[in-house]
């Protein structure tokens, strides 16, 4: 298959989008890369914060992201806004996941935002949707000495509510 | 020449007036054809400091400075060829040999057989301080500014003026204004000049007057003047270089049409987009519909929920283009009418009845007006307002909505209250933009257009639109409309 070696996998990868079909086609594109042992799906900003409040403290690592996917553009609530109320409340503190950006189009003035608002907690962007290339590239660059975990279970994708 | 019999006419004369002219409040020197002086008033001795016997006599020009010797002789000429009461600032030496300035009224006298015997100087002496002020403006200020007479002859310049016209006061004192003035403002600059100096105190008309002038090289410039009396004696002509203003007036004017041009591009430019992506995309949603209905039975369950969100998107973006293209035709609602906004909301209210009976609400409607707008951008106004009231609700037996007016000297203010969900004071500036939505839940459908275009319609018949909410409690979106819309 692809050249990923095991010991590379992450634990957890969080999805945050409000359209349903792009979170799932990027859930079976990871699951497919067999990169991550859990993927979890936000259909809002709104939720993806809800999940990461629900998760502080937990001794459970493989619900932990390693790597988050953030949508910019949603109603509601949008990416940055989403960045904003983590810093407020602290949630990415003790996760300190990966951060990319992953949005229809690449607008310069959200690469301004980012740097001013969020230097050091954006790592990147990407333009959707989201492929096996790039995943191995984002493992490559941000992943490459981390140590094997001892999960022995399918990979679970799914859907937070 | 005829005077020397003439002098003792002119002596006469004055001798036989002496009380008249000895009483007069202003000074008045009177001389002969040769420049003598025969008569003084007590003003004249008391200014210039002499007795009346030591100037009697004497050739005038020995008071004056030599600066003045020829501007007298040329003005003698000038005043017995029938000109009369010419003003002119002319200098004087006094005894102790200070220089004292008055202004120069200059008449010719005449003899019994009325043939031009003398002068007389009828000089007005300016307060010390009046004067001194006068010219600390004229060199303290940035516009072009000339002291002309009551004939238009220029007096004096100051220093911004001569770089206007690009010459030196000297070149143009003495000469008429009409001088410095290009030849296809003359007769607007007479008309200005008539109203301004006989009727001084006539406030109709314009103020300034715009005039091309003329640079000594005799290029011609656009300048705004204002002439201003300054007593009885002097004009004070104030001139405002327009050059660079006429030069933005222009190329404003190539911006306007270049951006009027660029906004028929932009507008073709939407309306071609999105109606000629519609086209493939209902391609693409026709054959999938295809593929549902004919091999449903041979796909398994996760294929057709693939096509599922095939069949969304497509639908979804299908709607977007039709907003896009609803939002960029807006521009053709110009035309204004009479229009009754209490039957335009009748109107839609009669159209949505089945919108409004399904979510259960009740409408209000105020009195409203009759106003000058167009009638089709007001009823999508009311309609999107109206639509976005009844969709955002609570859980709730009845949802009412209130439309009313209220009447200001300038505008009409619209308001459509509803007891909705309400609005955060953050979001509230973000609503009225294109394709911005607020909520996430399926619950609110939508694609975020309808407050865009409500926005972009009244502010087309330059009106405001803005909204005020409380979380939980409802939401007004209020509109002003000007009652009279320029055309």
């Amino acid at each position: 298959m692809k050249n990923i070696i095991p010991t590379q996998k992450l634990n957890c990868i969080l999805l945050v989008d409000d359209d349903e079909a792009d979170n799932e086609f990027h859930s079976i594109i990871i699951e497919e890369a067999e990169v991550a042992y859990s993927i979890k799906n936000a259909n809002s900003a709104k939720l993806g914060l809800k999940y990461l409040n629900s998760i502080q403290g937990s001794t459970d690592k493989f619900v932990i992201p390693d790597l988050i996917f953030l949508d910019i553009n949603m109603p509601g609530m949008t990416g940055f806004e989403f960045l904003q109320k983590c810093c407020e409340n602290h949630l990415l503190d003790t996760i300190s996941p990966v951060i990319i950006m992953l949005t229809t189009s690449v607008n310069p003035n959200d690469k301004i935002t980012a740097e001013e608002k969020f230097a050091g907690l954006v790592k990147g962007f990407r333009v959707k949707p989201l492929t096996e290339k790039m995943l191995d590239g984002i493992m490559s660059e941000f992943f490459g000495n981390r140590e094997a975990s001892d999960f022995s279970g399918k990979e679970i994708s799914q859907n937070l509510v | 020449m005829k005077s020397i019999p003439h002098s003792a006419t002119l002596s006469y004369l004055f001798k036989s007036n002496y009380n008249l002219f000895e009483a007069a409040a202003s000074p008045i020197i009177a001389e002969d054809l040769l420049g003598k002086v025969i008569f003084v008033n007590k003003n004249v001795t008391d200014i210039l400091g002499y007795k009346s016997q030591e100037l009697i006599g004497n050739d005038i020009n020995s008071l004056m400075p030599e600066t003045e010797w020829k501007a007298v002789k040329k003005r003698r000429l000038e005043t017995s060829s029938g000109r009369k009461g010419i003003y002119d600032k002319r200098k004087f030496v006094t005894h102790k040999g200070e220089i004292v300035e008055f202004s120069d009224e200059m008449h010719p006298i005449f003899g019994f057989d009325k043939e031009t015997i003398g002068f007389m100087h009828h000089l007005t002496q300016h307060k010390q301080e009046d004067v001194g002020a006068l010219y600390a403006l004229l060199e303290s200020c940035k516009d072009g500014i000339m002291l002309l007479n009551m004939d238009g002859n220029i007096l004096d310049a100051n220093e911004p003026a001569e770089n206007l016209f690009s010459l030196k006061k000297e070149e143009i004192t003495g000469k008429p204004i009409g001088h410095i003035i290009a030849e296809r403002s003359i007769s607007r600059y007479e008309e200005y000049w008539k109203r301004k100096i006989s009727h001084p105190n006539d406030l109709a008309g314009e103020f300034d007057v715009e005039l091309y002038c003329r640079k000594k090289n005799g290029k011609e410039f656009p300048v705004e003047v204002t002439f201003i009396p300054l007593g009885d004696t002097i004009v004070m002509a104030d001139f405002r270089d327009m050059s660079e203003k006429k030069q933005m007036e222009r190329s404003l004017r190539s911006s306007n049409i270049q951006l009027k041009r660029f906004k028929s591009e932009l507008q073709q430019y939407t309306y071609i987009t999105s109606h000629n992506l519609r086209e493939p995309l209902h391609v693409i949603s026709n054959y999938i519909e295809l593929l549902q209905k004919k091999y449903a039975d041979k796909l398994d369950a996760k294929a057709l929920h693939f096509m599922g969100h095939i069949v969304n998107s497509s639908d979804k973006m299908n709607s977007l283009l039709k907003d896009l293209l609803d939002f960029s035709s807006i521009d053709v609602y110009t035309r204004l009418d009479e229009t009754d906004c209490k039957t335009v909301v009748g109107e839609i209210l009669a159209e949505n009845d089945s919108l409004l009976k399904s979510n259960n609400v009740k409408v209000n409607i105020g009195e409203l007006p009759v106003i000058t707008a167009n009638a089709v951008g007001m009823k999508k106004v009311f309609y999107h307002l109206v639509n976005n009231a009844c969709k955002f609700q609570k859980e709730q037996p009845e949802a009412e909505v209130a439309i009313d007016a209220r009447e200001n000297k300038k505008d009409w203010i619209f308001s459509v209250t509803d007891n909705g969900v309400g609005i955060d004071e953050q979001e509230c500036k973000k609503i009225f933009l294109l394709f911005q939505r607020l909520h996430a839940t399926e619950k609110y459908s939508g694609n975020g257009v309808g407050l865009a275009i409500a926005k972009k319609i009244v502010e087309m018949h330059g009106g405001k639109i803005w909204v005020e909410s409380e979380l939980g409690e409802g939401t007004t979106f209020y509109f002003s409309l000007p009652k009279y819309i320029p055309q």
